[in-house]
């Protein structure tokens, strides 16, 4: 009798230990099927992210540099990280830029068609040629060049 | 039937170790199943990643796509707000949407955006902007007597500038004689508030009517109309040159940098001009500023007729550039 008892709580610590081990490999499984979906849907949303320079201009009186923007792309909300300004001779970093929609109100971010704008106080050359990198949150890089 | 050909019964009564086989089946199975489960897991994130990249490609073919044709392009302002007349074809293989155009007055350096416009042109579609249908800008302190450029803003980003064909006279010109084009109609001069401040600047007086013996400088509209679309730069050993002849004296007036209340800068540094801008050049110095110091230069003190020209030096794209423009004729008086 006591065999038969001690075969049963074998079989049963056996199947327990079996079952437990399977639930914890089909959550690590779960894990990963989830961390993949995740660097997946980001760097969707980073190659889907487009941003078009509408208008540069800059104002010599003020020292003003004001960046027109328009997100084309498929991702919503891109923010602005930094921005990094700068000509063959010079450059400047520029952080915690201050985005506005074209009626003025401060956003953190622009949605899909939204278009935009910032300021950056910096005194440069007139007549001379300067490239603009915008880094976005999502860390894609959009460049272009303009003559101050 | 031989004895070795028929089933070993006692194989079969000896059970012995299956349990160990049905379990290495099972543990077989469940590893294929897990696996199986991240396999096509990945796959179908792989295959939507993918189906995204197509699908960005094909926007940017989309947006190379968009061509727009403008004529009969033409700015009028009526109380601080620029309608821009203009028809419009798409000429692309693909609609367009246009959401904003953005307008620049190059005279007084301000500009203007109208984002509300949402103008669908399927392909071949041709649009007419004009009187009462004409986009409407507002600059304030603009004037139609200015020189403007302006460019629509599609929903693919495209940027697409709003200005005439360049025909093949003027790009036979353009090849002929240089690649710098000049706007007659723009011409005009300056008189001075001081030694080195202009007077009402940058509007001054358009005019081939000039004041003898007075100090003043000239504005002079040019574009840059490279056949090979490259960037011009304009250095200093630029001028504005009158000929003398009996009984007139010559006259030069060197290229400089004015800033936006009309001072003229000491020093000069070299004013670039992309494919297809215009810009107003201004020559104000009796020296090369590169060699000499600034002196504002006097027009003859004679009535009379004189032939201008324009000696332009600088680089077109990374090589030398010079080109010399009969230019207007002026009447002293």
């Amino acid at each position: 009798m006591s065999v038969v008892i001690s075969n049963v709580l074998m079989a049963c610590a056996v199947i327990a230990l079996g079952f437990a081990v399977y639930y914890w490999t089909w959550l690590r499984v779960s894990d990963v099927n989830l961390e993949y979906a995740n660097v997946t849907e980001e760097n969707i949303a980073r190659i889907r992210e487009k941003l078009d320079f509408e208008y540069i201009f800059y104002n010599t009186s003020e020292n003003e540099l004001t960046v027109y923007l328009l997100n084309w792309g498929k991702s919503g909300d891109v923010s602005l990280a930094s921005v990094y300004l700068g000509n063959v001779s010079w450059s400047q970093s520029f952080y915690d830029i201050e985005l506005r929609f074209l009626n003025g109100t401060l956003t953190q971010s622009l949605d899909i068609l939204e278009e935009g704008y910032f300021q950056i106080s910096v005194a440069l050359v007139t007549n001379t040629s300067y490239f603009i990198r915008i880094a976005t949150g999502r860390e894609r890089l959009f460049a272009t060049t303009f003559i101050a | 039937m031989p004895q070795h050909l028929l089933p070993n019964k006692k194989f079969w009564k000896n059970s012995k170790g299956v349990s160990g086989i049905i379990a290495t089946i099972f543990l077989v199975m469940i590893i294929l199943f897990l696996y199986a489960n991240v396999f096509i897991f990945i796959q179908r994130e792989n295959t939507r990643f993918q189906d995204v990249v197509s699908e960005v490609n094909q926007m940017d073919i989309d947006r190379s796509s968009e061509k727009l044709i403008v004529s009969n392009l033409n700015y009028t302002v009526v109380e601080d707000k620029v309608h821009v007349e203009a028809q419009v074809t798409n000429d692309g293989a693909v609609s367009i949407q246009i959401i904003t155009i953005w307008v620049v007055d190059k005279t007084i350096q301000k500009y203007g955006h109208n984002d509300t416009l949402n103008i669908n042109l399927k392909t071949g579609d041709t649009l007419i902007f004009t009187e009462s249908n004409a986009l409407r800008v507002t600059i304030k302190g603009s004037s139609s007597s200015n020189v403007f450029t302006s460019w629509f803003v599609t929903v693919r980003g495209n940027l697409v500038p709003l200005e005439e064909e360049q025909g093949i006279i003027v790009a036979q010109l353009a090849q002929g004689i240089g690649s710098l084009a000049l706007d007659f109609e723009k011409f005009r001069y300056f008189t001075y508030e001081s030694p080195q401040k202009l007077s009402n600047y940058p509007t001054g007086t358009v005019s081939f009517n000039v004041p003898k013996n007075e100090y003043v400088a000239f504005g002079c509209y040019l574009t840059n109309l490279d056949p090979s679309k490259q960037t011009i730069t304009i250095d200093s050993h630029s001028l504005f040159w009158q000929p003398g002849r009996p009984g007139v004296a010559e006259g030069a007036w060197f290229i400089v940098n004015v800033n936006e209340d009309g001072t003229i800068n000491g020093a000069y540094s070299p004013i670039s001009l992309k494919y297809g801008e215009t810009k107003m050049f201004v020559f104000a110095s009796q020296n090369d500023l590169a060699l000499g110091s600034f002196s504002r230069a006097k027009t003859p003190n004679t009535v009379t007729t004189v032939a201008t020209f324009l000696l332009l030096h600088g680089t077109l794209g990374s090589t030398a550039y010079a080109q010399n423009i009969p230019f207007v004729s002026l009447f002293y008086n």
